[in-house]
């Protein structure tokens, strides 16, 4: 019935009229050319690893000495765990008091017309969400921030937070290809990673934007007159593009506006959307594609970017048949309904806002073009899981220490079943490993299911919920996921600025983001005395399908018995009443 | 000079060099970036605003309430009314009973402004709120089943001297000279109200049948 | 058939929390238990439903939540009993005996408890030696079957080292102790098996950790699912979360994991062999480089004789009557096979009977021994030596002898006073069944060494025939260490084997040493492993040994981890079965939900029986390549660990609701 304009073209009209399957394509599309541009970006990621000159050493050097020069940093002198982790802490110490009374007193005393100052839970949280690269924004319209605040606050924090992470990567990297007991210093490892990597990126992400139409003034507002209307409304406006720019190459994640990238400033059409994804994947499938040629091991970054992508299509695609198959209480209206639009762009459609969503919660980044809430529960489920496997993909840097903690953990299991003691690139692993990498991966569902025990017995916390019970459990479920797995997606559903959840979030963050991190820096501090072996053979070929396989195993069988039970009263019985329809559309 | 304890030199390091990144990545960075933009791009760096006669009466990247909706295209229902300095969609889950309401109530606005369209030929998306409530953007379905109304309603603001057929090959041009699809080949069609109304305001403009209020 | 309650009384014994307290997976199963009877007595408090078939269902679960402890314990216990057995026997061999001590010339007797290091002790003809020691002067055949089973006395000479409570048949030695009370083989062996077994090795300890994790982990979830229910207003049954809990904590590996590492030492111990620690059994898994000598190891060690090559005009038969009288009265090894090969031959050795000549022994000296019978000298030795002797050379000779050398052989000629007669070959017979060993090793990927004292070509030639890699030939007894010292720089696990004393800081250097127990104290003192049957190819057997039990303990790991998904599948469903969307989640059918639940449970308590004899016995595999067995385990024991207990749960339930059992 789509008269599709003027083309008569059969494939064409196919093609725009099949949408399950033209969506498909669409996101495989997508997945491909995010896999080219991690692929190109490797090489640049594996020489800033190993220390190698780069295209943009020369530039990046002179700054780095300055930096370092007047805050009287050594680059030479390399620290022991103690060391780098100490530097780590206390310099997102420094950022985080700064940037807190910078917030505080900003708000409170020198507010925009109309704006409501933070509160200090409010600012507590808000800080910890954006040092943690977590993104979450519990502020609301009324808190809209000013230029100063945007700027200084959320975007420079979201610069430092995707420096420590790729920083802390570097530090991993190094304790596994060297064996003098030392993983480097740390104020180098973050220079380097914002001057060789993320500025530059994030740079010239900003200037794509900028071509595809998104907003960048220093001013705060655009002044209009609308149609028919006497008044002057002012839309809030500033350096979008700058934040952007970051927000989506530092897997930050937080947005400008309340509605993140589904607002159109942020995000007008398919072109900025693939821009998006791709800015927000490059680097964490960069440094896998990175990790498989630092550590020589070609088959070993295959079989990591085989596993992540088949959790990525697996997330992917139950995203978009669950919101394709749609919400039977909506669909049974009688309309003409081709799919889930509660909530999504028409610009972007079910397809892009499928693989967005997926692509976001897979890295850390958390961004959305679309209300979460809005979805179906078999479409939330796709977009939950990765979260719950705390995002394999990751966040700058990041990714290499979760996916590490999940290799670590098969590994052992793996070696054992071929009567073998684990190792690791020729690197044995002792209890210590072992021990460190099931506390990070016990830490992640411990600081989502205590804090969603507790708050469900306590009614008053629950009364700000406004959607049906089930669905209530997968609103807390994704808040917590998102904060534990330092994400930032944010579903909604409920009044989260409230003093408890602030604080309590601001709590999940930190520790699901420096805790987790302490543990996978003492894995590199185990591994940075260790010597490699020299193989006669290979013990187990952690590139081989099979060890793939198990990891892939491993990684569904942790979150799936963690979390069955919540999965199952919350997205779960939701989904129960539409599972036959699901089941009918994909037949 | 004095020998720091180790750790004192790391926490000095790190306090000064927290506050010169946060201050030069945060703000020095865009600031610049900010400044370079608005000089060499000013119309998309200002959020491709909608000018006429040198005022500017939007964005056509966001939806907005036209009060004379008869003669407009309707764009998809606002949680946050248009309300151009708000954005957002229902607190609710889809299935709570706040979306499912605000999604009746819709369909049945459009079915009253739009009489005699088949039910089934409303693409949901059409009565389904948005994610920002300012989406400027509707299916082409969504836009031909607007035609007959406004082609009539335009006849009537121009005292019947076109016919409504007219009208409605204008509309028709209006939506296929707009249309886009939302990834190539792949994509559905769809068109930005935003553009189709500013190409309704200039009809008129050029035949002198301006509403009032929109020269106020 | 008399039945051993002992295991089962250690087992109810086992139950002290305090004991437990090792295993934290089966703690919590213990509290658990403690928790449901608690419940029961008291279910008017928690206001649990209390019908009939609620009482029944709480105490099967009661009773299954006992048997979960109790099967736990005697897995451990039947482990235990099996190496208290092993110490009990080794107990009995054990002899306290009279020994005369020498002190200057007084000989004194004391009770052998009291002797010191150092002490000189006069061991007389038929008596037991009272302590380990070495052998300081005279030589004997000794008996040693009590420890090592092998029934043919052993001779030992000056320097050689004796065990305590073997006895001496022959002669009489003087020994100098070289242990303390307490300190002997024996004790230490007796303290091996019985204790050392208890120290967990760092693997388990590793997995311990993990096991650890994921029961807190499904504490915390269950503790959640009360929270979730209370929020969904649904009324749960606290004996059913109990039941989940059990069911997901992953009691199986937990309750046979400390069953199999004793088992671990006790199938060391069949093997004859004694292992100093757990660890060195897990280590030999691992083990990446063997470096194995070639004498007594990769071949026989006895040079036998194979062929037999006259000079040109000396007949055939005529030289192998030259060959018998030459050896008839050798004992060496060499000798012997030489008789043995001439009867094989078909010579008549009967017409000999009478004859008789004088022997000449073999020196180091003269390098060739013989026979003189009348004015007639008849040598055998090597071509050098017999050729120096007789002050003659022979081209014929000298062919033959190089020939056989390339071939790996020993080449002996023999003179009839300064007359060649001819070339005897002899050869070390490479064992049958070494090729197909190596070749084992090679297909799990470890790298095997062969040291040798023969040259290049000799080496080379054997090397060969065994299909061994790599090899190093002229080796001093000190090359080994080196050797050891290469493969550790490269950060492999290395194995070897040894019995001297200059073996011993290579042993010492292994990962996996194993000493032979014929060998020096010194060897035996720094090897971790001690082969009683002095067979060093058995340190092939260790490796394949401390692989199983590697995989033993790593397939029943991830067998016990996807059996709860099967668990979830099942409990999850029937304890929310008043919430009918749920039923999507009920793949299995189930319409009883306690009946459901309780079918969980039994399959959670009664896979830990079914797999005690696995776990002792460990599990079977093939040696074939990492990446091959990764794939068969990944199928048989993960694929398999999920759907398994589906299959097993259905069957009960069917079972259960077929004999009309209904809650």
């Amino acid at each position: 019935m789509i008269s599709g304009g003027s083309s008569t073209n059969f494939w064409l009209n196919f093609f725009v009229n099949n949408r399950l399957f033209s969506g498909t394509v669409i996101i495989l599309i997508y997945l491909i050319v995010i896999s080219i541009f991690g692929f190109i970006i490797a090489d640049h990621i594996k020489k800033i690893y190993l220390g190698q000159r780069t295209i943009l050493t020369g530039f990046s050097e002179k700054a780095i000495y300055f930096i370092e020069k007047i805050s009287g940093v050594d680059e030479n002198e390399s620290h022991t765990f103690k060391g780098y982790f100490f530097s780590l802490l206390f310099f997102n110490l420094m950022a985080g008091v700064f940037t807190l009374f910078f917030l505080l007193i900003q708000t409170n005393y020198f507010p925009l017309p109309g704006q409501r100052g933070f509160s200090f839970s409010l600012a507590i949280n808000t800080i910890s969400s954006f040092l943690t690269n977590t993104n979450l924004q519990n502020y609301s319209s009324p808190q809209r921030l000013s230029y100063y605040e945007l700027t200084i606050v959320i975007i420079g924090l979201m610069f430092l937070s995707a420096g420590t992470g790729f920083a802390a990567s570097m530090a991993f990297i190094r304790g596994i290809i060297k064996d003098d007991g030392k993983l480097g210093n740390f104020f180098h490892d973050f220079l380097v990673a914002i001057f060789e990597l993320i500025l530059p990126l994030s740079l010239l992400a900003t200037v794509i934007f900028l071509f595809i139409g998104i907003p960048e003034t220093t001013s705060s507002f655009l002044y209009i007159h609308p149609f028919f209307s006497k008044s002057v409304i002012g839309i809030p406006i500033g350096p979008v593009a700058s934040l952007e720019g970051i927000k989506n190459i530092g897997t930050n994640g937080g947005g400008f506006y309340g509605a993140n990238a589904g607002y159109p400033f942020e995000n007008p059409n398919w072109i900025s959307n693939i821009v998006e994804v791709v800015s927000f994947t490059i680097i964490p499938m960069g440094s896998i594609f990175a990790l498989g040629r630092v550590l020589e091991s070609r088959n070993f970054g295959r079989m990591v970017f085989g596993v992540i992508m088949s959790l990525f299509m697996l997330s992917a695609f139950f995203t978009f048949f669950g919101e394709y198959a749609g919400l039977p209480t909506m669909s049974n209206l009688g309309l003409f309904y081709t799919g889930n639009f509660l909530g999504k762009e028409i610009a972007l459609g079910i397809s892009q806002t499928s693989i967005f969503a997926s692509g976001a919660t897979m890295t850390s980044t958390g961004a959305t073009n679309s209300a979460l809430n809005a979805f179906t529960p078999a479409g939330i489920l796709g977009v939950l899981f990765p979260m719950l496997l705390n995002d394999p993909l990751g966040g700058v840097g990041t990714g290499i220490l979760n996916i590490f903690t999940y290799v670590i953990f098969t590994i052992f299991l793996v070696a054992l079943m071929v009567g073998k003691l684990p190792e690791l690139f020729s690197l044995k692993i002792s209890s210590k490993e072992i021990k460190y990498s099931t506390y990070s991966l016990i830490t992640h569902p411990l600081l989502i299911v205590v804090p969603l025990g507790i708050t469900l017995l306590i009614p008053a916390l629950m009364s700000s919920f406004v959607s049906p019970r089930p669905d209530q459990i997968t609103e807390l479920l994704y808040e917590f996921s998102s904060a534990a797995a330092n994400n930032g997606s944010a579903m909604g559903g409920f009044q989260v600025n409230q003093a408890f959840f602030n604080i309590l979030e601001a709590g999940i963050m930190l520790t699901g983001r420096f805790l987790v991190m302490g543990f996978q820096l003492m894995i590199a501090q185990s591994f940075a005395f260790k010597k490699p072996k020299v193989t006669y053979g290979r013990s187990v070929n952690v590139g081989s399908f099979w060890f793939g396989f198990m990891l892939f195993f491993t990684m569904i069988l942790l979150g799936l018995l963690s979390f069955f039970p919540v999965l199952a009263l919350g997205p779960l019985l939701a989904w129960g009443k539409d599972f036959n329809l699901l089941i009918g559309v994909i037949h | 000079m004095v020998k720091l304890n180790p750790y004192l030199k790391i926490m000095r390091s790190s306090a000064i060099m927290a506050v010169v990144m946060i201050l030069f990545l945060g703000f020095i960075i865009p600031s610049i970036t900010a400044e370079i933009a608005e000089h060499i791009d000013p119309g998309s760096a200002m959020g491709s605003p909608v000018e006429i006669n040198g005022k500017v009466y939007g964005s056509y990247l966001l939806a907005e309430a036209f009060n004379n909706s008869s003669l407009f295209f309707q764009a998809r229902p606002s949680v946050t009314s248009y309300n151009l300095s708000e954005s957002g969609s229902c607190t609710g889950s889809g299935d709570s009973s706040q979306s499912l309401n605000f999604t009746l109530k819709a369909l049945r606005e459009f079915e009253s402004k739009n009489p005699g369209v088949n039910l089934s030929s409303i693409p949901f998306a059409m009565i389904a709120y948005s994610a920002s409530g300012l989406d400027p953007n509707i299916p082409v379905e969504g836009a031909y089943i607007q035609i007959p109304r406004i082609a009539s309603n335009l006849s009537i603001l121009f005292n019947g001297s076109l016919s409504i057929s007219v009208f409605e090959s204008d509309l028709m041009q209006y939506i296929n000279s707009s249309e886009q699809q939302n990834f190539p080949i792949f994509g559905s069609y769809y068109t930005n109200t935003m553009v189709l109304n500013v190409d309704i305001i200039n009809l008129m403009i050029k035949n002198g049948v301006v509403p009032k209020s929109l020269l106020d | 058939m008399k039945i051993n309650i002992e295991p089962v009384i250690i087992a109810l014994k086992n139950f002290r929390p305090d004991r437990l307290i090792r295993n934290p997976v089966m703690f919590v199963t213990e509290i658990a238990l403690i928790m449901s009877i608690y419940l029961l007595i008291f279910s008017g408090q928690y206001g649990l439903p209390v019908s009939p078939r609620y009482i029944y269902f709480y105490t099967a679960v009661i009773i299954l939540l006992f048997l979960t402890v109790f099967f736990s314990n005697i897995a451990e216990s039947l482990s235990e009993g099996k190496s208290k057995a092993i110490t009990d026997s080794l107990k009995k061999i054990r002899q306290k005996t009279i020994a005369h001590v020498i002190e200057g010339s007084t000989i004194r007797d004391v009770p052998s408890e009291e002797l010191r290091t150092g002490m000189i002790v006069l061991v007389n003809k038929n008596e037991f030696v009272p302590n380990d020691g070495e052998i300081i002067e005279g030589s004997g055949y000794f008996n040693e079957s009590s420890i090592t089973g092998e029934s043919k006395p052993m001779m030992k000479v000056v320097g050689d080292s004796v065990t305590g409570s073997t006895v001496l048949t022959t002669d009489s030695v003087k020994i100098r102790i070289t242990a303390d009370p307490g300190e002997t083989f024996l004790d230490k062996m007796i303290a091996l098996v019985g204790n050392s077994v208890r120290e967990k090795t760092p693997n388990e300890i590793a997995l311990n950790v993990m096991l650890s994790g994921l029961t807190l982990i499904f504490l915390i979830i269950t503790a959640s699912i009360f929270s979730l229910a209370d929020f969904l207003g649904i009324n749960l049954n606290l004996f059913i979360l109990i039941v989940l809990l059990i069911c997901l904590i992953p009691t199986t590996i937990g309750a046979l994991l400390p069953a199999l590492g004793i088992a671990a030492i006790n199938k060391v111990s069949q093997f004859n062999i004694i292992a100093k620690s757990g660890r060195a059994v897990e280590n030999a898994g691992d083990i990446d480089t063997i470096i194995l000598d070639k004498t007594g190891t990769i071949t026989i060690g006895d040079r036998q004789a194979i062929n037999f090559y006259p000079v040109p005009g000396i007949d055939r038969s005529e030289f192998l009557r030259y060959c018998y009288l030459s050896s008839a009265e050798d004992v060496t090894k060499e000798g012997i096979s030489i008789v043995k090969l001439c009867e094989s031959s078909g010579l008549d050795t009967e017409k000999f009977g009478g004859l008789s000549g004088e022997f000449i022994p073999f020196t180091s000296d003269t390098k060739y021994s013989g026979v003189k019978i009348d004015d007639v000298v008849i040598l055998k030795g090597a071509m050098k030596s017999i050729s120096e002797k007789i002050g003659r050379n022979d081209s014929f000779i000298e062919g033959i002898s190089a020939e056989i050398s390339s071939k790996g052989g020993t080449a002996m000629t023999l003179c009839k006073n300064d007359q060649f007669l001819g070339v005897i070959e002899l050869n070390d017979v490479i064992k049958p069944w070494i090729r197909e060993r190596i070749e084992t090793m090679k297909n799990m990927n470890i790298k095997t060494i062969m040291c040798t004292g023969d040259n290049e070509i000799t080496a080379q030639y054997i090397a060969r025939e065994s299909g061994i890699e790599e090899f190093v030939a002229n080796v001093k007894p000190e090359d080994k260490f080196r050797e050891v010292e290469k493969e550790k720089d490269k950060q492999r696990m290395v194995a070897m084997v040894g019995d001297g004393t200059n073996d011993a800081p290579a042993l010492a250097r292994a990962d996996v040493g194993l000493a032979m127990n014929s060998g020096t104290q010194a060897a035996k003192d720094a090897a971790n492993m001690i082969d009683l049957d002095n067979d060093p190819a058995k340190l092939m057997d260790v490796i394949f040994l401390g692989k199983q039990i590697l995989i033993t303990r790593g397939s029943l790991t991830t067998f016990s981890l996807a059996n709860d998904v099967a668990k979830y599948f099942v409990i999850i469903p029937a304890m929310f079965y008043l919430i009918p969307q749920l039923g999507f989640v009920n793949i299995m059918g189930f319409t009883d939900p306690l009946l459901a639940i309780t079918s969980a449970l039994i399959f959670n308590t009664f896979i830990i029986p079914a797999l005690i004899p696995m776990a002792l016995k460990g599990v079977k595999f093939k040696a074939s390549g990492a990446d091959e067995l990764l794939k068969r385990n990944i199928i048989l024991y993960g694929a398999g660990g999920i759907i398994f207990p589906f299959i097993c749960i259905g069957i009960i339930y069917f079972l259960l609701a077929g004999v009309g059992v209904t809650w």
